[in-house]
């Protein structure tokens, strides 16, 4: 069977994993553990890391050294290749010390889950791209880039928003669109998307929402009350949803070409 | 009037965190159902949206000194009990410490002859063919970890002294004889002999 989280929700539920988690830790949990160690380390078809991090957090699965340690390598390894794209030395200083940095931070937290036999870790089952993304995020504040250089310090103040009474056309979304879908290898690098991931995490908090819902696909309006649009969930106008994405968009292009140019 | 606890703010974030697609329509279905959270599921929405995905990372299968270093530090850090730890590893085998009367008792709790337990103790049984399930009893009733007691008796076979001084070559790791081969040759009642065969892995 597999163990299920300890957390619960304040009604008692035990917290889910997400349900493509669940069935492959089902596949996987009847499997002796040579099996198990030959599925898992398996680069053909590389399980997702929140199994890995399943196997390597519960004591309960009674795997020793012999079975762990081959999972903790390609745990460790896989680990390492994806830092490399996402905390890379073209675009951070001190690159190398971060990763080690971050790797070292994991390893601990999981040793500790281990022997605490708490559930501090469930997250990193249940969303594995979320938890390391924001450890990554706190690390590089912690020794990322100065933040006195940060293209955002001198960007507008939200009260000029409405002030200016600008008009914005139709061709924001024109440009929006273009934006958000580049040169599909381009977005597809994770790099590239790493860096405009980071990019977008840096605009002031109204210009970030506007183009984070644009890029998931929500309508900047509609007149269908049934559609949620970004006018409604941010509750301004339409004309204010466009400015913000006007200047948010030509922030992300300073910031984008000022790096490309390094 | 309604008694069902409000689901909490962290309940409903954990929830759309651990949707297998939380796109758009994922949100637009969550703001409707909890407009009390909006501006915090908005902000977990596009926080996932614009998290870096590293499974989409090849996987690299290198030789990595760094995670084998990794592991050392790993294993350093786990506490003496954990199966995995560097203590689990320098187990002294703990059949061979045990006290004559202990070691007749365990032989019974497990239904086995002293010369069967005796040739378990000695390494002499090749520890792959021997079924897990009595390896697990035997990690049991002596209350260690089974990688440490599989450890333990993967160590080459003890010879005793004088017992084998006629054979004509020196004896080897090589000498350890199959589960099977044990069962057969230990003066095993056939009772016996049958219950450890079932306990045979697939």
């Amino acid at each position: 069977m597999v163990i299920p989280l300890k957390k619960t929700t304040q009604e008692g539920e035990p917290y889910q994993r997400r349900s493509e988690i669940e069935q492959a830790l089902s596949a996987l949990c009847g499997l002796l553990p040579g099996q198990l160690v030959e599925r898992l380390t398996c680069t053909q078809q590389a399980v997702p890391f929140e199994v890995l991090i399943y196997f390597l957090r519960h004591t309960e699965l009674e795997l020793g050294s012999k079975h762990l340690e081959p999972i903790f390598c390609t745990f460790h390894e896989r680990l390492e290749a994806a830092l490399r794209k996402v905390v890379s030395e073209a675009w951070i200083e001190h690159a190398v010390a971060i990763r080690e940095e971050l790797s070292e931070r994991i390893v601990e937290m999981i040793a500790k889950d281990r022997n605490s036999q708490e559930d501090k870790m469930y997250y990193w089952e249940v969303n594995f791209n979320d938890a390391l993304s924001k450890l990554r995020t706190d690390v590089l504040r912690k020794y990322g880039p100065a933040r006195k250089t940060d293209p955002m310090i001198n960007a507008r103040p939200l009260t000029e928003e409405s002030g200016s009474g600008e008009e914005v056309s139709h061709e924001v979304d024109i440009a929006a669109a273009e934006f958000i879908n580049p040169n599909p290898s381009k977005i597809d690098d994770i790099a590239f998307r790493s860096r405009l991931m980071d990019a977008i995490n840096e605009l002031p908090e109204d210009e970030r929402r506007a183009v984070g819902l644009r890029w998931q696909g929500m309508p900047i309006e509609s007149q269908d009350p049934e559609v949620e649009s970004i006018a409604k969930a941010l509750e301004c106008t339409e004309r204010t949803v466009r400015n913000r994405l006007k200047r948010a968009i030509e922030k992300l292009r300073v910031m984008l070409q000022a790096e490309e140019l390094q | 009037m309604n008694t069902t606890p409000q689901a909490s703010k962290e309940d409903v974030l954990h929830a759309f965190s651990a949707e297998s697609n939380p796109n758009a329509d994922t949100l637009a279905s969550y703001l409707k159902r909890y407009p009390q959270y909006r501006e915090a599921l908005i902000d977990l929405s596009i926080e996932l949206f614009t998290a870096p995905k590293f499974d989409e990372v090849a996987a690299e299968k290198v030789p990595n000194d760094k995670s084998k270093q990794a592991w050392s530090k790993f294993q350093s850090l786990l506490s003496p009990t954990d199966p995995a730890s560097i203590a689990s590893l320098s187990m002294d085998n703990p059949l061979s410490n045990l006290s004559e009367e202990r070691f007749r008792e365990l032989a019974s709790e497990l239904n086995v002859n002293r010369l069967f337990l005796s040739r378990l103790r000695d390494c002499s049984i090749q520890v792959a063919t021997i079924p897990q399930r009595f390896l697990s009893a035997v990690a049991q009733a002596l209350t260690v970890q089974l990688e440490g007691l599989t450890s333990a008796l993967e160590a080459p076979p003890v010879v005793a002294s004088g017992l084998r001084h006629k054979a004509s070559g020196k004896p080897r790791a090589g000498d350890k004889i199959t589960f099977e081969e044990a069962l057969t040759s230990s003066a095993l009642s056939e009772a016996q002999q049958a219950a450890l065969r079932e306990m045979k892995d697939e």
